[in-house]
């Protein structure tokens, strides 16, 4: 069975509903990611990923390709 | 010694130098790095600030000469484009900004209409003071693109600040964790910071102080307010032998505490994660709303553009009007109020449930919790306290009472019932001690068999007795007399001779009838689930006045009856215990686990209930109505906002003012856009003002 982590990155800015669909688009791009759920009112993105396959890094790029300042620590 | 928010590492707060101040609360940093990250968001909000006010200083004066006829004409478009150029590329880059990236990322966001809106206005307008003799009309439109930027600007600051207060629910829980603790350790009491408790350890927590994390009161006593996180108002006693919670407020006495769950597994931590993943479950209003919102850009461009043609080729407004009838449509539609519809309101709806021990998993268990007209609950533990005793001792022929409880005793010392802990508690009272069972059988829904001596025992209900063919008719009057008045009764026979029998019974939980009063006020059906036998049953469903009991179920067949109940197509919702009544609570619509205590995370069920009382059940479903409707209001206003101005933005008002309306429509559009999502959460902070009716 594959392990699934579960990363829950803070994204101050993330203002309109609008954007949501580019980040999710993105980052389900990235191989070896599950899942990923935006929340506006918390700012926050929630990734499910298989860590054998990618990693906080490359998730953290993706995000801020899409134009999001995101600072690494914040990610819980 | 304080905790640096990012990094975790501890920092002496009387030599640090590196320090913040947000939102009234002073934070400490190891390095520089961190203080930045951490004030990050602030910064950007301070930019935020000074661009809108900048936007504000500039627009005023672009408004003014825009609409007061002071400067000369030859002069007034330079001066305009003087005040306004700075807003669209100064203030306004952020929109440029936005439309590389989403360009770039084959997005379509807010960021790309607001741009081609006010771009559109500020070329325009370019090109009227520079080649005047391109287009027909001569009035510059400077203001247009500034008002627009500068509202857009001020919805976002409103939007921030609303949003801040919106979450403040889940901030405070998590800014209730304390960070120091009293260890035991090698006989000497150490001040360490909380992480570093092991699980097993012995802490000391002084009057006044936070219970650093959970565990077991091993010593001393007090009272403990455990509000914070239970919601329950009343401070709760502690004793040898009581659970406490991490981030509850010890009062009065000095407590002993052995540490049960540390870190990411306390109370706090559950509740916090629950909390916030109970954002993302997707309710099915909530998808339709994003499908829209993902669709809306292209569609409103084409709409833009399509009216404008229509105005021009149709219409005949003339060019300068057909402008701004697209930038108004254009500018009107930013989705940004029906996708903050769902969520807004289910934040502050899940943070007010959890500051009342009420967790709800996510939206759609809110949903369907709305729609319950059927609940059913478990009755032993749930409606009744599960801590049965023995109030009665028939005994039959030359057997003492003793003798009839000494051999129930001994038959119920292999069972893990919580009858048998009745019984055998009645027993060690008595002082009596039972010899052990012989070829102990349990019989599932019946009762117990064992061997003692030369004599097979036998001590269950009516079913078990006529199975070994004993006779109960001596006990009949007894045994329904006693059942009439709700108690559980078993009868002893040894060999096919009864000898007696034994009533219990369970207390019934403080508030069970006014909760199943109150439910059935909403409109919900009450059934009652249970093993007992239907006499015992009947008597306690009428003493809380429950509308329909399900008596003589197993165990085994409680998610039969639950689907049973499903089978009409109604909602139905189930109260038990989330571990043991899993199956159940699963196969409900919504699963309600009461009185979860410590294990939150673990419990079945799409509404987790801290405290084990039953108005909470009361508490959970108003609420969720409440919530509901709170989502139905915001979606309401968020069609009229982003969909519903859509033809007005279009030119529904030029038949009546005629074109001339264009001439303001732009700036409302943005006005109405700006305003729709500070409307949307703020009437969300509404719901932040609900009350339990019960409490």
């Amino acid at each position: 069975m594959t392990k699934e982590v579960r990363i829950v990155i803070t994204v101050p800015g993330l203002d309109c509903v609008t954007c949501a669909p580019g980040i999710k688009r993105a980052l389900m791009e990235l191989s070896g990611v599950k899942k990923v759920e935006v929340s506006i009112m918390l700012n926050k993105i929630f990734v499910d990923y298989d860590p054998e396959q990618t990693d906080t890094m490359h998730i953290a790029r993706v995000i801020e390709k899409t134009g999001y300042k995101i600072h690494m620590s914040q990610a819980m | 010694m304080a905790k640096d928010p990012v990094c975790g590492m501890y920092v002496d707060e009387k030599t640090a130098q590196l320090k913040a101040v947000v939102r009234g609360t002073t934070y400490y940093f190891c390095s520089e790095a961190c203080l930045k990250e951490f004030t990050a968001p602030e910064i950007e909000f301070r930019k935020l600030k000074i661009q809108f006010a900048v936007g504000l200083a500039l627009t005023i004066p672009t408004a003014l000469f825009t609409f007061v006829n002071i400067l000369p004409i030859d002069v007034r478009n330079y001066v305009l484009l003087t005040l306004a150029t700075p807003i669209q590329f100064g203030v306004g880059w952020r929109f440029y900004r936005g439309t590389y990236d989403s360009i770039r990322n084959r997005m379509a966001n807010m960021d790309v209409l607001i741009a081609l809106g006010t771009t559109t206005a500020w070329l325009y307008s370019m090109i009227i003071t520079f080649f005047p003799s391109v287009f027909p009309t001569r009035e510059a439109y400077f203001e247009t693109g500034a008002i627009i930027i500068t509202l857009i600007l001020l919805g976002k600051l409103l939007e921030h600040t609303a949003k801040g207060r919106a979450s403040e629910a889940v901030r405070k829980l998590m800014d209730l964790q304390p960070t120091m603790a009293h260890v035991i350790r090698e006989g000497q009491e150490v001040e360490v910071p909380v992480e570093q408790v092991d699980v097993d350890e012995v802490v000391i927590i002084r009057p006044g102080e936070r219970v650093p994390m959970d565990g077991v009161v091993i010593g001393g006593g007090s009272s403990v307010d455990e509000s914070m996180v239970t919601g329950e108002s009343i401070p709760v006693e502690k004793n040898p032998g009581s659970e406490v919670i991490g981030a509850t407020i010890n009062k009065t006495g000095m407590l002993r505490v052995r540490a049960t769950k540390v870190g990411q597994d306390t109370i706090l931590s559950q509740i916090v994660k629950l909390v916030e993943e109970a954002q993302i479950g997707k309710a099915p209003i909530q998808r339709l709303a994003d499908r829209i919102a993902s669709v809306f850009v292209p569609v409103i461009v084409a709409i833009a553009t399509a009216s404008a043609l229509l105005w021009y080729f149709v219409g005949n407004i003339g060019l300068n009007f057909s402008v701004l009838a697209f930038i108004s449509v254009v500018v009107i539609a930013c989705p940004c109020a029906l996708g903050i519809a769902t969520p807004a309101a289910l934040l502050v709806g899940t943070g007010k449930g959890a500051q009342n021990g009420v967790l709800i998993k996510s939206g759609e268990y809110l949903e369907t919790a709305h729609r319950v007209k059927t609940i059913v609950f478990d009755k032993t533990g749930t409606l009744t306290k599960g801590q049965p005793s023995v109030t009665d001792i028939v005994a039959l022929d030359d057997y003492t009472e003793e003798e009839v409880l000494s051999m129930a005793a001994t038959l119920e010392k292999g069972s893990e019932h919580p009858l048998a802990e009745a019984i055998n508690g009645a027993a060690q009272a008595k002082g009596i001690q039972a010899p052990e069972p012989k070829e102990f059988q349990a019989v599932p829904g019946k009762g117990v068999t064992a061997q003692l001596g030369k004599d097979r025992l036998f001590f269950g209900n009516r079913k078990m007795m006529a199975d070994y063919s004993v006779d109960t008719s001596p006990l009949e009057e007894h045994l329904k007399a006693l059942e009439e008045d709700g108690k559980t009764v078993m009868v002893l026979a040894k060999g096919s001779h009864l000898v007696g029998l034994v009533a219990v019974a369970d207390t019934i939980k403080e508030h069970a009838l006014d909760a199943v009063a109150r439910l059935r006020q909403m409109g919900i059906r009450v059934v009652m689930l249970t093993g007992d036998n239907e006499r015992t049953a009947n008597a306690i469903g009428r003493r809380l006045g429950i509308d329909r009991v399900i008596a003589e179920v197993l165990p085994g067949q409680k998610e039969r009856t639950i689907e049973k109940l499903q089978s009409g197509g109604e909602k139905v919702a189930m109260v038990g215990d989330g571990i043991n009544d899993a199956p159940a609570l699963a196969r409900a619509d919504v699963g309600i686990a009461i009185g979860s205590g410590t294990d939150v995370a673990k419990e079945t069920g799409g509404i987790v209930l801290i405290k084990e009382d039953l108005r909470d059940v009361v508490t959970a479903i108003e609420l969720s109505k409440k919530t509901v409707a709170k989502i139905r209001q915001n979606l309401f206003w968020a069609f009229i906002y982003n969909i519903g101005l859509i033809p007005i933005a279009a030119g529904a008002l030029v038949p009546i003012f005629g074109p001339s309306v264009y001439n303001v429509l732009p700036m409302l559009a943005a006005g109405a856009m700006a305003f729709s999502s500070v409307t949307v959460v703020t009437n969300s902070l509404l719901l932040g003002r609900f009350k339990p009716s019960m409490l």
